[in-house]
């Protein structure tokens, strides 16, 4: 294993009518480089220092020029070697660092020019490109790839690509001007808290924000390498997706759409808003298509991890010529290469202006929606001609402002792909309801709603509440009651639950699917990316507001009716009152019926079937 | 500085949602940490026995089986609960991605259950399980200090990290099979001072105690440097599956 901590020394390099200053772990191998450029001679101005404190000394005691190299303009070399100094002594005293660190120590009789393997370097800029990553990171990712190489020899590789300014060197965390503090790993200067560090013996800080992805400490240095070869203007090979089934029409028009705004060059971002299941990314496709034929490279991000996998298989099913690639949490092989990568946002934050499209689903999913973190990762994964096409069923915040002002264009695909309109939520008013820790009752007419699914409609039910706690105790609480009449035939375990923290998740999942237990409860976990063929919705405690808001509220309303077995799903919101975001649900899925009957979406079927369950729901409110 | 000034006041006035601390999900108002967690946590030690001994859960009263065939050389080891769930997490996510905030709950509640399992007033001192130094370079902390940090402020004890040392950089446990980590780290610790330790009740502090080799290695080296005592915390400790009734499983919180 390597130590991620770096050290660094900063030095003047000079030569006939020139002088650079700039730090590096080894001067020597500066020197050797500055020598080809007819620098003679170098002064060292510190000791070793972590990278977080060196960076701050050099931002703030040199200037812009001459970090690139500047004339001397009149004065002395020692002069400027005194004013250094002075400058120097001043920012040590404000970092609180002992003044040992500081030395003049001029390079005299350097030793012979070191060796290095070229091909190495150019193999390992290669692997690198369009990532930002740690010491430690680069250490795990070449050893993968099977290049053999010490700590120092990577080392020394990253300073003479910094040196050709082929590579980007930051310090994780940055000490700014006015005393903030900066995480370069994820843009972030809240939660930056100070820590002993052993590494580098001396006052260190690290980020709590991404943490998770392994931690970004003041005394490691990030190397990022942007990514690689440019598209080309004209398409070089010809890549069309494969599709399992035909788009829609409605799909068709969007999928043109996006074809159009990948071509030209004057916007950036653009907004899909699709019905839930109206199959938004196979709209896609061709879009993505026309970026890899130009040699382009691709990104699918999402926020969870659980759709991930279904996506994955999508696209290596459409794009069978292309490298696929799948990164998460929990993949091994993090740093696999892939011209289309399907990845969570959080593993975004390991790359460094490497795509030229990047297709951001769910975007208004937890955590992506609150998370700057992850916003900003994804601005620095695109590349600078790069764009961004935005999936969601349920534009809100921050994207549903920009939409509204017109900074963001829209392409809206408002029904489905059988042709039959979005279920819409039926509210109803229960005021027994109450979220109580003892005495928990399940109220009759939710135990009705049950017995309709499950012998009237004879399909499944997928019932949402808003936390863990009552997810085991609602299903422990029906597991009793469907042994009871109404119920019939009912023996073993007919109720399962899942939640964020269960283990066996996925299982439950897949055994869901597959009919093999008819009711699952599940907290907001599963509001995303679960599709079952034969399914009516109960939302429980939908008044719930913290937590079940309207974008929540509209996707579990999504998990009905998705397939074209059962295209008539039906969704209840179960509440003690009417909230503000049960309404605006209701009013936004009803908004997109009407506007998919308007555009002629809608098969002659599933237009009587909408007229006349709009009569039920009426009924149903005024009851 | 006025910035400060004004978060402070919105704090005051909208206080900032609780988290837990083990988790990070939501916790109720001012709780340490969540329901669930706590749950998680009491499930264990309400359901099964611990080792009289050396606090591996087990399902008979007693003795373990491998305390039953060879007594430790310290006098009682407890932990928290089992290397499993909410604590597996935690300590992964401590040692592995370096978040040293969550020493902070695991010592507190490392802390309480000695105090309530152990004859605290006895120890005289805490000591945690020492890092070979370059091993500590690369992680850039010791967990099982930052840990018994926590702990002594709960027993209100005083706590010696320098007095224990590892002078040899072993393989971690974690890689090596059962009968290989047994012989792995004897002879890797020494007693700095031995003065400092004589004829006290030490307090041991370690992460996870899985088959206790470690432990027993420092134990034995604190009682030849003229301890009197030696009683072990760890945040985890081992299950035995061998036993009948065990399930495999620590959510199973419904039955």
């Amino acid at each position: 294993m390597v130590i991620g901590c770096q050290k660094f020394i900063i030095y003047l390099a000079w030569g006939e009518k020139k002088y650079i200053l700039s730090y590096s772990h080894n001067p020597l191998l500066d020197y050797w480089f500055l020598v080809e450029k007819g620098f003679t001679g170098m002064l060292l101005l510190t000791k070793p220092l972590p990278i977080g404190y060196v960076s701050y000394l050099f931002n703030n005691c040199t200037t812009e020029l001459e970090r690139v190299g500047t004339l001397f303009k009149g004065r002395s070399i020692e002069e400027i070697v005194a004013l250094k100094v002075r400058k120097l002594r001043k920012h040590f005293a404000r970092l609180g660092l002992s003044k040992d660190f500081l030395t003049e120590n001029y390079l005299q009789n350097p030793i012979p020019k070191p060796f290095f393997d070229l091909g190495k370097i150019k193999v390992l800029e290669e692997k690198l490109m369009g990532r930002i990553l740690f010491l430690n990171e680069i250490d795990q990712f070449i050893k993968k790839k099977g290049i053999n190489a010490g700590e120092n020899e990577i080392q020394d590789i990253l300073q003479i690509l910094f040196l050709e300014r082929k590579c980007q060197r930051l310090p994780s965390i940055c000490f700014e001007k006015d005393g903030r503090k900066i995480c370069h790993r994820c843009g972030q200067r809240e939660r930056i808290l100070s820590i002993v560090c052993a590494s580098c013996g001396l006052k260190c800080y690290h980020c709590e924000e991404c943490i998770a992805l392994g931690e970004s400490r003041s005394c490691q240095p990030l190397y990022g390498v942007p990514g690689g070869r440019r598209a080309y203007k004209l398409p070089h090979t010809s890549i069309t997706p494969v599709m399992d089934v035909q788009l829609s029409l409605a799909q068709k028009e969007a999928s043109a759409a996006l074809r159009q705004f990948v071509l030209q060059p004057e916007q950036r971002e653009k907004l899909v808003w699709a019905a839930c299941g109206a199959g938004k990314t196979e709209v896609t496709f061709q879009a993505a298509a026309e970026v890899l034929s130009r040699g382009g490279r691709v990104l699918f991000a999402m926020p969870r991890r659980t759709p991930l996998p279904d996506i994955f298989n999508r696209l290596k099913r459409a794009f069978p010529q292309v490298p696929v690639k799948m990164i998460h949490g929990e993949t091994k092989d993090k740093f696999s290469h892939g011209e289309i990568i399907a990845a969570t946002t959080h593993q975004v934050l390991r790359f460094y202006s490497a795509f030229d499209l990047i297709i951001l689903d769910e975007v208004d999913a937890y955590p992506y929606k609150d998370s700057s973190m992850l916003q900003f990762a994804v601005r620095r994964a695109r590349r600078k001609a790069g764009k961004i096409i935005y999936l969601t069923a349920t534009p809100s915040g921050e994207i549903y402002e920009r939409w509204r002002k017109r900074e963001l264009s829209c392409i809206k695909i408002p029904a489905r792909h059988h042709g039959y309109p979005l279920p819409e939520p039926k509210i109803v008013v229960e005021k027994k309801l109450r979220r109580a820790s003892k005495g928990f009752n399940i109220p009759e007419i939710v135990v009705d709603l049950i017995h309709e699914t499950l012998e009237g409609d004879l399909s499944q039910l997928l019932i949402f509440v808003p936390s863990v706690f009552l997810a085991i105790h609602v299903a422990e609480e029906l597991n009793r009651i469907t042994q009871l009449p109404p119920f019939n035939n009912f023996n073993g375990r007919w109720v399962e639950y899942s939640h964020g923290r269960d283990e066996d998740r996925e299982l439950k999942r897949e055994r869901f699917i597959k009919g093999e237990f008819p009711v699952l409860v599940t907290t907001t976990l599963w509001e995303r990316g679960i599709t079952v063929p034969r399914v009516n919705v109960l939302v429980l405690f939908a008044d719930a507001e913290e937590i079940f808001d309207e974008a929540a509220l509209i996707q579990m309303a999504g998990r009905a009716g998705r397939t074209s077995s059962y295209p008539m799903g039906k969704v209840w919101f179960v509440g003690s009152r009417v909230t503000k975001s049960m309404k605006s649900a209701r009013g936004k899925i009803h908004q997109l019926n009407i506007e998919a009957s308007e555009k002629g979406f809608l098969k002659p079927e599933g237009l009587q079937w909408l007229n006349g369950w709009e009569d039920k729901v009426n009924c149903l409110k005024n009851g | 500085m006025l910035e400060k000034w004004m978060k402070s006041f919105v704090d005051l006035i909208l206080p900032t949602v609780a988290k837990c601390q083990l988790c990070g999900r939501r916790a109720v108002k001012t709780a340490e940490i969540c329901l669930v967690c706590k749950k998680e946590l009491e499930y264990w030690s309400q359901k099964y026995n611990e080792c009289d001994i050396c606090g591996h859960f087990i399902f008979q009263r007693g003795l373990c089986v491998q305390c039953g065939q060879e007594k430790p050389p310290f006098s009682m080891a407890r932990a928290i609960g089992p290397y499993r769930g909410v604590l597996k997490e935690a300590l992964f996510n401590l040692k592995f991605r370096g978040d040293r905030k969550l020493a902070v709950p695991l010592g507190r509640i490392l802390g309480s259950k000695l105090k309530s399992s152990l004859e605290h007033q006895r120890i005289d001192v805490v000591i945690p399980v020492p890092m070979h130094h370059k091993r500590l370079k690369e992680r850039g902390f010791n967990q099982s200090i930052l840990i018994a940090r926590e702990v002594a402020k709960e027993i209100k004890k005083p706590i010696f990290e320098n007095i224990l040392q590892k002078n040899v950089n072993t393989v971690p446990q974690v890689q090596l099979s059962v009968r290989q980590r047994k012989s792995n780290p004897i002879n890797s610790f020494v007693v700095k001072d031995r003065a400092m330790v004589k004829g006290k009740v030490v307090l041991l502090i370690d992460d996870v105690l899985t088959t206790g080799t470690t432990v027993s290695e420092c134990a034995r080296e604190l009682l030849k440097a003229g301890a009197e005592e030696v009683f072990v915390g760890t945040v985890a400790t081992g299950i035995h599956f061998s036993a009948a009734g065990i399930h495999k499983k620590s959510t199973s919180l419904a039955d």
